[in-house]
């Protein structure tokens, strides 16, 4: 049985310009430009947005393009999915509507994908705790609980193991592999879901008896936010509103 | 046992207060969140392959799966009792499938979740954390359907198809089943094993 494993796509990508922009910063532009693109209801200007995206993915965010490609498979599923419900939903602009909800459904894809790329969990949790001051309590957390999941997979083979071996062995499916039946994989992921919140129990505990939540707290070669972040993020930002918006 | 709560009726836990949060509440709302958010991503995924293989059908039957989506918000909110545990429950699933695992939806997924969690946890927060009957838990379920519905139909244009009430109806019901009454019998499997026995809903037994 091979380990399932779960893999960053910030491991995948030599780190480049983008991945310098400060995280906090790189996550509320992303966000003006995914609401500001909710504007758009014409196909055209996802089009030409999609494409300057796919482009700067390639070059400065150093993407490799097999690995943009399989990215799209779920981007363009759904675009799909959107695009032929409207076309077959609505008497008269289904097509350019369903068109238009197409590319929205690509550029966000791929403004996510450069920024998940380019920015480790660790950093951006680092950094809304330290730029944005959200509470440590809660960004070590999601830390800790990211660390848990990490460890789940592993988790999940051996409750499966135990399970196939109290049965005497598992009915074996068509391929000969052990069948998982839906009432065992419900009992899977339930036992799953208590082993996960009794190690929560256990992190809480040892967080406390290391001195968490106390303050002052002093941090670990801190990340600054500085003047260029800002300005990049803000030109971004303007542009994304001035492309999106007067042509309501 | 009728006894001794008499015993202690005086004394009042302070943490049994909404708005007193101890770090293991915080911890344990944010490992419900991680882990959900993966069982989301992981139902995403499984859902992108079947909406393929279902063509147009598939962006209508996203309505009945769509009360799974909810389930994480009342389980958090039942198990530590208090205010804003659903909402950031539903948020930190959200961040965890956008942030960690890689979304389509992208970043527009944290507003879509903070309103489920809204909906989710506003017929608690009425009964001031205190009442846990089934019922509340449908409606619970259906009104983290409905709010969420609204945003929904906003960013994909649902506005004007003619399916736009079968929809709404497929989505409510949905949200009272799955989001409601599924996590109502989730909450009562997950207290008979004992591990939330130290958290405020194994002191209010």
């Amino acid at each position: 049985m091979t380990t399932l494993t779960l893999q960053h796509p910030s491991t995948l990508v030599e780190p480049g310009a983008i991945t310098r922009w400060n995280p906090s910063v790189k996550l509320i532009t992303l966000f003006v430009v995914s609401v500001s693109m909710l504007f758009i209801w014409e196909p055209i200007r996802p089009a030409l947005l999609w494409a300057a995206l796919v482009i700067i993915a390639l070059t400065i965010g150093n993407v490799p393009a097999r690995w943009l490609a399989f990215a799209h498979i779920p981007f363009i599923a759904f675009g799909f999915g959107l695009f032929l419900v409207n076309v077959l939903a609505r008497a008269e602009d289904g097509v350019v509507i369903g068109a238009a909800l197409a590319g929205r459904t690509l550029v966000i894809g791929v403004a996510s994908i450069l920024f998940l790329t380019s920015t480790a969990p660790v950093d951006l949790m680092r950094s809304l705790n330290q730029n944005l001051k959200l509470p440590a309590s809660i960004t070590f957390a999601v830390l800790a609980g990211y660390q848990l999941l990490l460890g789940l997979p592993k988790e999940w083979q051996t409750i499966r193991a135990a399970q196939v071996m109290r049965h005497g062995g598992a009915k074996l499916n068509r391929k000969g592999k052990p069948k998982l039946t839906i009432k065992d994989a419900g009992r899977l992921v339930f036992t799953v879901l208590i082993v996960a919140l009794r190690r929560s129990e256990r992190i809480a505990t040892s967080l406390e008896s290391r001195g968490f939540g106390l303050k002052p707290r002093t941090v670990y070669r801190p990340i600054r936010v500085h003047a260029g972040d800002v300005v990049v993020g803000l030109v971004v930002c303007l542009f994304a509103v001035a492309y999106c918006l007067p042509w309501i | 046992m009728t006894t001794t709560a008499q015993q202690h009726s005086t004394y009042r836990n302070p943490y049994d207060s909404p708005f007193r949060w101890q770090l293991k509440d915080l911890v344990l709302v944010v490992v419900l969140g991680v882990v959900f958010g993966f069982v989301y991503w992981a139902l995403v995924q499984a859902w992108n392959g079947l909406a393929i293989a279902m063509g147009p059908a598939g962006d209508l039957a996203q309505h009945f799966l769509f009360g799974g989506w909810l389930l994480v918000a009342p389980l958090a909110v039942a198990i530590t009792r208090k205010a804003g545990s659903g909402i950031l429950a539903e948020i930190i699933a959200a961040a965890m499938e956008f942030v960690f695992l890689g979304s389509p939806a992208g970043p527009m997924l944290l507003i879509a979740a903070f309103l489920q969690g809204l909906g989710s946890e506003l017929p608690f927060a009425i009964g001031r954390y205190k009442k846990f009957g089934i019922t509340r838990y449908a409606i619970s379920g259906f009104l983290g359907a409905f709010l969420v519905f609204w945003w929904s139909a906003i960013r994909s244009g649902w506005f004007g198809q003619e399916i736009f009430l079968l929809r709404l109806g497929i989505q409510g019901v949905s949200g009272i089943l799955l989001g409601g009454i599924l996590a109502w019998v989730l909450v009562k499997a997950i207290q008979k094993t004992g591990v939330v026995d130290n958290y405020a809903i194994g002191r209010a037994q």
